[in-house]
């Protein structure tokens, strides 16, 4: 995946939670902002409601 | 997700999500939105109880259709760059609150209490067509689920919850929430049930009797402790033999490491910066077990 490198290893960690066998150290799930952020788009919606059912301004 | 820095077994996902009682607008309770969540109008009247036929999900209705759009979209931007989770469904007593209002369901515990049990289960099929349909679209490209809690299985998994729960006592709970619990345990392949604040721990001793219940998300809340002020919580746990999921702070990690079994238990961490998360993620595997 794109966003994350290495999913193979990430899931077989997540097996081994769901298995209480992830003996080593806890499932870490660490977020942070980056340290360079690119622009979100604006939100030119008149409600929030369009804001809220505008499918593609939600995935973006 | 692209401003966001993954540590650990953190991964890039999203979640389609019109707010926590999308369920119940898929029985008729129109959505109102606000900045950060939405809420449903309580349609269900005093009448509507008193001659109370079973609800039917409105699979063709403006909400579901806009759901299963939602969910195909992402499905197609996402794949081979993140993962799509089954959006956030509210069944059983969370449903009625949505339907009723909190104030009317806990007047319903008293005047109708055959009402809620009775009307949890009939909304169950609407949750099992539901689940099935979000979780067959979201594994078009993508093997296994995830939901909004941020964990990912091989098979269908969903969140178990009952916000309902801080406002009824335990034989409350067992009469008229514990049938559809354990229907949707049933149904899935795992769940994590989400404990919601100090008031619902009245529960806990019975959530971890049951035997398909996978472990619990505590959530203590806002103005409370945080986690490493919760060890006995997470102890008692973690020594009925079931997975924990918790919000840590950075402050939190090395209390909790020292003082909980790893095996089963996540930590979520928000840090301020990536050299935080990094020294975090360090942090935790200095703490490393040896494994022989």
């Amino acid at each position: 995946m794109r966003y994350c490198e290495n999913w193979e290893h990430i899931s077989q960690r997540y097996l081994a939670y769901w298995a209480r066998e992830n003996h080593d150290r806890p499932i870490l799930n660490i977020r942070a902002p980056r340290d360079k952020r690119v622009p979100l788009p604006a939100s030119h919606h008149a409600t929030l409601e369009q804001r809220w059912l505008d499918t593609q301004y939600q995935l973006d | 997700m692209q401003n966001t820095y993954f540590a650990g077994e953190a991964y890039a996902m999203y979640f389609p999500n019109l707010g926590p009682d999308f369920f119940a607008a898929c029985y008729g309770a129109p959505l109102t939105y606000g900045e950060t969540t939405s809420w449903s109008a309580h349609v269900w009247r005093d009448e509507d109880v008193q001659n109370y036929t079973p609800p039917a999900l409105d699979t063709q209705g403006f909400y579901y259709q806009k759901m299963l759009e939602m969910t195909r979209a992402a499905v197609q931007d996402a794949r081979d760059k993140y993962l799509v989770g089954v959006t956030d469904i509210h069944p059983g007593a969370d449903a009625l609150v949505a339907l009723r209002g909190p104030q009317q369901l806990c007047m319903d515990t008293v005047d109708y209490p055959d009402f809620i049990a009775r009307a949890a289960m009939d909304l169950l099929p609407g949750f099992q067509r539901m689940f099935d349909d979000l979780f067959a679209l979201s594994t078009t490209y993508q093997q296994g689920s995830t939901t909004w809690m941020g964990i990912w299985h091989p098979g269908r998994w969903y969140v178990t919850s009952c916000d309902f729960c801080c406002m009824i006592s335990p034989a409350m709970f067992e009469d008229m929430i514990l049938e559809e619990l354990n229907a949707e345990l049933d149904f899935l392949d795992a769940s994590m049930f989400h404990l919601d604040g100090p008031g619902a721990l009245k529960h806990l001793d019975r959530l971890l009797e049951l035997p398909k219940l996978k472990g619990i998300q505590w959530v203590y809340g806002d103005g409370q402790p945080t986690a490493a002020h919760w060890l006995d919580v997470l102890r008692k746990i973690q020594n009925a033999g079931k997975m924990i999921q918790v919000n840590a702070t950075p402050e939190d990690l090395p209390v909790l490491l020292e003082n909980l079994k790893p095996e089963g238990v996540m930590y979520n961490i928000y840090a301020p910066d990536e050299d935080t998360a990094r020294r975090l993620l360090h942090l935790a595997d200095a703490h490393r077990k040896i494994l022989y």
